[in-house]
């Protein structure tokens, strides 16, 4: 197997690609953070206490907020998986930084969406701000 | 040191057939100590019986999963490999990875978070605990029992109605301490400027043990408490003796007692009810001879274990906030005589 | 630079730390001058000088394994004592004293030191170049850890044993229930302890990022240094917050600072919050670097390529993530709303995915390959059968009612060793049966390998499987004893004997480490037929790595490529990286040169000299320790004094040593077409600074945290009748620090259009500038109608601005520095990373203060 010099191969990748296996782990904490600070926010101080399409306003603020979350990443890795199908056949994915990049782009934000949507779903069965 | 008299039946005649096939498959160690009053698997409440479900199908999937993995393992370790095999060669596997390592467990691990979101759906509080309220206060090193709703004030002892949830109000000043009571609900931390609240029930009449779970200093370690789940007519009955005031001592001997109480440093801790003595540091003592055990749950409440605590409480209990009592032998005996009258 | 001189010949090389030799420059090999650059100074002075990584990493490894035999020591004591009921081997207090220490010292000095030793060890090697980027900062990181560590347990000595956990939950740690100073040894001794921890990580990104090997691409870095990366930066971002909280405890002890006091508007609640913040990602910063090893180990005895790479990959990088939103899965008792619970049961079943890509991967790659059992394959098998294990009740714990069953009991305790030792420990004695090899020379006894196994995978399960059963029965954690009816003696007397067993095993390691040093096997390069880079080289390993840096062109140089130090297998001619890297085999032999690449790609971009030997990293450690031990004390002349030394190291250990720009360096930049850089690198530099920025703001994130939690406890903000602050001086701070920000974007402007003038006076504006807002913020403070004991807002009012205070004295100070190198005319064009770092942190400061102005000044009058 020929294997072309470092030199020319390897081609620094675009930001966005090195960036997008991030996006979902990142857009995950985001949300997380935000869901959770909102829910202390709301069950310490009284903040959204009304209900909205027969949920609680804050589980509904905080179900917008996942869906949001979970079709950033899940964009990300619909982006990823385009990129991946061009770079995917050039070279075995560990010479060929493209499809490693956007291979792992495609599981990062995969996992991250399932991980946001379970976080978010499961506040449907719940009494928001009981404790027990 | 057997010291208490219980009334619990074996855990095992509450699991199911299923259960107790595996469990007497896997674990016939844990069957066979499951019969005392701290535990997780022999539930007396519904709220402890639904979390034993839920532990016991934890623990199915769990096994399952343990024992394919294991066997993989094993397998992959022993199996015997054809001369041509070149390993160094294989690239094989990432379907494997891709399935048994990221979907399956997926999919299992979104069934185990149902169930939990469905269990603590159904640990909701039901409405009907707030027609009995007790407030509990952990202290360093004992439980402070009151129940608001009727006015009386006990320690390291609780005293619940069977078949009916009771809310139970948690509150700490000094440190965070936690509340268990295994066989009735999982815990639940007081928290010093915060209130919790949750609800037990029991199902049996019995004695159950509570524990502080949470460290909270040198005598963490024994600072228990009994929940004695009665009939309503007991309990009734029982509230109406707690909301007694303490006898006016009759003897002489009983009255010299009382006089060295009411004369002791004692008062600046202990109450009694029906005397001046009102201290609030230390566990109330109104009707300290109903109770069953001394000094949070470490020793039976018996003459005996009594003066020993009285007068050398370090011993017994090194750290215990309470000082030893400097009394001599007659001083002693009358102070016995009066705090066994204090039922 | 335009110095033109000539190098001096016959002489010694001019850099500092070079070591004096009987031969005459002239007649060294090439090896020996080599070595000669690369080696440590001789005598007690070079002891303290030392800095190679493989010296400094063996130290750390070393120091870490004593704190682990000591805290061995604390478990076997609380061991014999729970042998049966109600015993009185020890006493109340001193049980919890031992468990306190045992906690804390696993947690703090054995884990994750453990698995810094091991990254800076062997990361050059594995990586292929030659040295850690900051090997100054190794040395600083070693002394800090071992002295904090050492002043830790100094408090046997002087009998106040920290005794509330390894959690130290206020307020059972505050001052009205532990007024002594066992707890100020806790929060100091430890406190002091994971800085070096810090130190240690920041080095450790910049190496796996910006020293590889040309052509090692992400994709081909080795899943080690995925996992040391991750495990870097969750160290940053987990370590920060801990010592942020342990700052605040401590003044709430000293200083009458109200944070966790719920009767003045505080929270003990929010002490579990910072703490476990740190407190889980923690566990998962030693898991990460152990599943590291454990992805190097199993390919080589399995004899083929790990199983889904990528999928490991993504998993540990994954769990990185996830492992910071578990935190609060160790409150589901506190009370909080189901909501919040049910964000954090989801996140920890979520983390079972990636631990179950990479146990399957694994166990995968033993399925498809050829396993050899050698021992230190033997300790992989012991972690799968306990990992996996602690891994499923992992996830029970994680089903919220199920932990208010078993949280604090005996589960829980036997769930974390099964992932602590099963997963950690396991894994560390797997590479280190794997690795000394390569720093003895020499293979570890085989056969007493193998008993040591044996006694202790099986002491271990024999110790820790009934803690399952006497946790279900009801046994709570902590205790020092517990009565007989419990049922549980019978269990509780099993763990004891699993627990001398497992030290047994131990004691066996501990002969066959010192027996395998001198008798053991002959090593040679390779003893495993590995497939990374550390096997190309000999054993023990040169102090320089390696003198021709490898050419990577696979995930496994040693498996797949002919040779590792040529571009390509098939075609004739050189190319240009083969010609520099065997130019860099034989030059620049007067001083450390070590090469950076590119943190995508891996190709290389500069050439620079990493720093020598010197005593201030030293004595810059033994200070630091000075200042957080005199604390302890609360002699506050020595702090002084400290803190004094601990400046004057720091100007010492940054001071300029400069070597000349000589025409043989610009040739070499001008043949290789690659920036050489002998007085340093600028973007090693850069890293640095952008890394210790983000600490900073990691650490004002930590504060605002706290702010943000506070002001949910209180109804009222600001509470007791205390007035929305004003603007007007706050205001004139935030323009004085944004114009000092724009007046230092215009001096680095000019240095790099080589106007030095301009540069000056950009640099003396700027001092004059920030000068001026620390004193109306001062200013600002002195009038304030109220003091931090107040109440919490108070006390947070005046940690963000005392925070802020003290981040603008740094950044005048640096400032300072910068402006006396520049008045010397030390800067030019080309030669300024200094000015540079300066200004990137006089941004950050600006940026700061108007978050801290926002939240401090505006935030209030919005609600």
């Amino acid at each position: 197997m020929t294997i072309a010099p470092v030199d020319e191969r390897n081609n620094r990748p675009p930001l966005r690609l090195v960036l997008a296996p991030l996006l979902g782990p990142v857009t995950w904490s985001i949300f997380f953070l935000a869901g959770y600070l909102l829910a202390e926010a709301a069950c310490q101080v009284g903040l959204l206490q009304s209900t909205v399409a027969g949920l609680d306003l804050l589980v509904f603020v905080v179900l917008v907020l996942g869906l949001v979350a979970a079709a950033v990443s899940a964009a990300g890795a619909l982006w990823a998986y385009r990129r991946w199908r061009t770079a995917g056949d050039q070279a075995p994915e560990e010479d060929n930084l493209t499809a490693f990049l956007a291979l792992a782009a495609i599981l990062l934000n995969v996992l991250f969406t399932l991980a946001t949507l379970m976080t978010a779903l499961g506040l449907i069965f719940l009494e928001p701000c009981s404790w027990t | 040191m057997r010291y208490l008299p219980l009334t619990h039946q074996s855990p095992l005649t509450r699991l199911r057939r299923g259960q107790l096939a595996i469990l007497s498959l896997l674990l016939p160690l844990l069957a066979g100590c499951a019969g005392n009053a701290s535990s997780i698997l022999g539930p007396s409440g519904p709220a402890a019986a639904r979390i034993n479900t839920l532990w016991w199908l934890m623990f199915a999937v769990g096994t399952v999963v343990y024992l394919v993995v294991m066997g993989y393992l094993l397998v992959g370790l022993f199996r015997r490999r054809g001369n041509e095999f070149d390993a160094a060669q294989s690239d094989e596997g990432t379907g494997v990875v891709v399935w048994g390592g990221a979907v399956i467990p997926a999919i299992i691990l979104v069934g185990i978070f149902g169930a939990t979101v469905f269990t603590m759906r159904a640990l909701d509080e039901p409405a009907a605990a707030g027609e009995l309220i007790i407030e509990v206060e952990g202290r360093q090193w004992w439980w402070d029992v009151r129940y608001p709703g009727f006015g009386f004030r006990t320690a390291n002892e609780i005293h619940i109605p069977v078949g009916r949830p009771v809310a139970v109000k948690l509150l700490s000043q000094d440190v965070i301490h936690s509340f268990w009571v295994p066989q009735l609900h999982g815990k639940l931390d007081m928290v010093p400027g915060k209130v919790t609240e949750f609800w037990l029930q029991a199902d049996e009449p019995g004695s159950y043990l509570g524990e502080c779970a949470e460290f909270c200093g040198v005598q963490h370690a024994k600072m228990q408490f009994w929940v004695i789940a009665q009939e309503e007519d007991d309990f009734l009955q029982w509230v109406a003796q707690q909301q007694q005031p303490a006898p006016q001592p009759a003897a002489e001997l009983v009255q010299q007692g009382q006089q060295v109480f009411l004369d002791s440093a004692c008062v600046d801790c202990h109450a009694v009810e029906g005397t001046n003595a009102t201290g609030n540091l230390g566990p109330d003592l109104t009707h300290l001879a109903s109770r069953r055990t001394l000094a949070a749950g470490t020793i039976p409440n018996n003459r005996g274990n009594l003066a020993g605590w009285i007068v050398d409480p370090q011993s017994i209990k090194p750290g215990a906030k309470m000082p030893p009592a400097e009394l001599t032998g007659a001083q002693l005996q009358a102070l016995l005589a009066y705090l066994e009258t204090l039922e | 630079m335009t110095t033109a001189a000539q190098e001096p010949s016959g002489t010694a090389p001019p850099v500092p730390g070079h070591i004096p030799t009987d031969k005459a420059w002239d007649e060294l090999s090439t090896a020996e001058k080599m070595e000669q650059v690369w080696a440590d100074p001789p005598g007690v002075l070079g002891w303290f000088m030392a800095l190679q990584n493989d010296r400094i990493g063996a130290r750390i490894m070393a120091t870490a394994f004593f704190f682990f035999i000591l805290g061995g020591i604390n478990a076997l004591l609380m061991r014999v004592q729970l042998a049966s009921p109600e015993n009185t081997f020890l006493t109340a207090q001193r049980y919890n004293e031992l468990f306190t220490m045992h906690g804390s010292t696993m947690m703090y000095l054995f884990a994750v030191p453990m698995m810094e030793g091991f990254a800076i060890l062997l990361m050059p090697l594995i990586l292929g170049n030659r040295e850690m980027p900051f090997p100054r900062l190794g040395v600083f990181s070693w002394f800090t850890f071992l002295l904090g560590g050492l002043l830790f347990y100094s408090s046997f000595i002087a009998g106040a044993v920290p005794d509330t956990g390894w959690f130290a939950y206020v307020p059972l740690s505050g001052l009205e229930f532990s007024p002594d100073i066992a707890l100020d040894y806790w929060l100091l001794a430890l406190g002091v302890a994971e800085v070096a921890a810090i130190a240690a990580g920041v080095e450790i990104i910049l190496a796996i990022l910006r020293m590889r090997a040309p052509g090692m691409s992400l994709s081909r870095l080795p899943v080690y240094a995925w996992a040391m990366l991750v495990m870097a930066v969750s160290i940053l971002f987990a370590f920060t917050p801990l010592i942020v909280s342990s700052l605040l405890l401590e003044l709430d002890r000293r200083l009458g600072t109200q944070f966790f006091n719920p009767d003045a508007g505080g929270s003990p609640l929010l002490w579990q919050h910072l703490f476990w913040i740190f407190g889980h990602p923690e566990v998962y910063i030693q898991f990460i670097p152990a599943a590291g090893i454990i992805s190097m180990v199993v390919p080589v005895f399995s004899r083929r390529s790990l199983a889904g790479y990528t999928w490991v990959v993504i998993a540990l990088v994954s769990t990185g993530f996830l492992s910071f939103g578990l935190w609060v899965h160790h409150m589901f008792t506190v009370g909080l709303p189901q909501i919040s619970m049910a964000f954090f049961a989801a996140a920890s079943m979520i983390i079972g995915i990636p631990a179950g890509i990479q146990v399957i991967a694994w166990i995968t790659t033993i399925f498809t390959g050829r396993p050899v059992f050698k021992t230190a394959f033997l300790f992989v098998i012991g972690f799968l059968v306990t990992f996996v294990l602690g891994g499923i009740t992992g996830i029970m714990v994680g089903a919220v009612p199920f932990d208010w069953q078993v949280h604090d009991s005996y589960f829980v305790v036997a769930h974390f060793h099964y992932v602590l030792i099963g997963g950690v420990t396991f894994p560390v004695f797997a590479g280190i049966y794997y690795w000394t090899p390569k720093f003895t020379g020499r293979l570890l006894d085989e056969r007493l390998g193998k008993l040591h196994f044996w006694l202790f995978f099986i002491g271990f399960n024999v110790a820790f499987f009934p803690m399952h059963i006497s946790g279900l029965l009801g046994m709570v954690r902590r205790v020092y004893t517990y009565p007989a009816d419990l049922g549980v003696g019978a269990l509780n007397l099993t763990s004891t004997i699993g627990a001398f067993t497992i030290a047994l095993g131990v004691a066996v390691f501990i002969y066959n480490f010192l027996y395998s040093r001198r008798r053991g096997e002959p090593a040679g390069n390779n003893p495993w037929n590995g497939d990374t880079l550390e096997w190309a080289v000999g054993s023990p390993a040169p102090n320089y790595g390696f003198a021709h840096l490898p050419i990577v062109r696979s995930r496994h140089p040693l498996w797949e490529q002919e040779t590792i130090d040529e571009e390509d297998d098939v075609l004739g001619d050189t190319t240009n990286t083969e010609r520099m890297l065997q130019a860099l085999s034989e030059w620049p032999l007067r001083w450390r040169a070590a090469l950076i690449t590119g943190a995508i790609d891996g190709k290389p971009v500069e050439v620079f000299r990493v720093a020598g030997p010197s005593i201030w990293p030293a004595v810059a450690g033994i200070a630091l320790v000075t200042i957080f031990g005199s604390e302890v004390f609360a002699l506050h002349w020595l702090t002084i004094v400290g803190i004094v030394v601990f400046v004057a190291a720091l100007i010492g250990w940054h001071w300029p040593d400069k070597i000349p720009f000589t025409e043989k360096e610009r040739a070499f930049e001008e043949e290789f077409n690659i920036p050489v850089r002998p007085n340093g690198s600028v973007t090693i530099g850069r890293w640095g600074m952008a890394l210790a920025i983000l600490l900073l703001g990691i650490a004002l994130a930590s504060f605002l945290f706290a702010y943000f939690y506070i002001r949910l406890e209180n109804p009222i903000w600001p509470p007791d009748n205390i007035p929305v602050p004003d603007l007007l001086l706050p205001a004139i701070a935030t323009a004085l620090l944004l114009l000092a920000g724009f007046v230092m974007g215009w001096a680095v402007n000019n240095v790099r259009n080589g106007n030095i003038p301009r540069l000056r006076l950009g640099l003396l504006l700027v001092f004059l500038l920030g000068a001026a807002a620390l004193a109306v913020i001062v200013w600002e403070y002195t009038q304030l109608p109220f003091t931090w004991e107040l109440n919490a807002y108070a006390s947070l009012f005046y940690a963000l601005g005392g925070y802020m205070m003290l981040l603008l004295v740094v950044a005048l100070g640096m400032n300072l520095f910068v402006q006396v190198w520049a008045w010397r005319g030390h800067y030019t064009e080309l030669d300024n990373a200094a000015v540079h770092n300066s200004a990137w942190f006089v941004y950050a400061v600006a940026v700061f203060w108007v978050i801290t102005f926002g939240i401090l000044y505006l935030a209030p009058r919005l609600t």
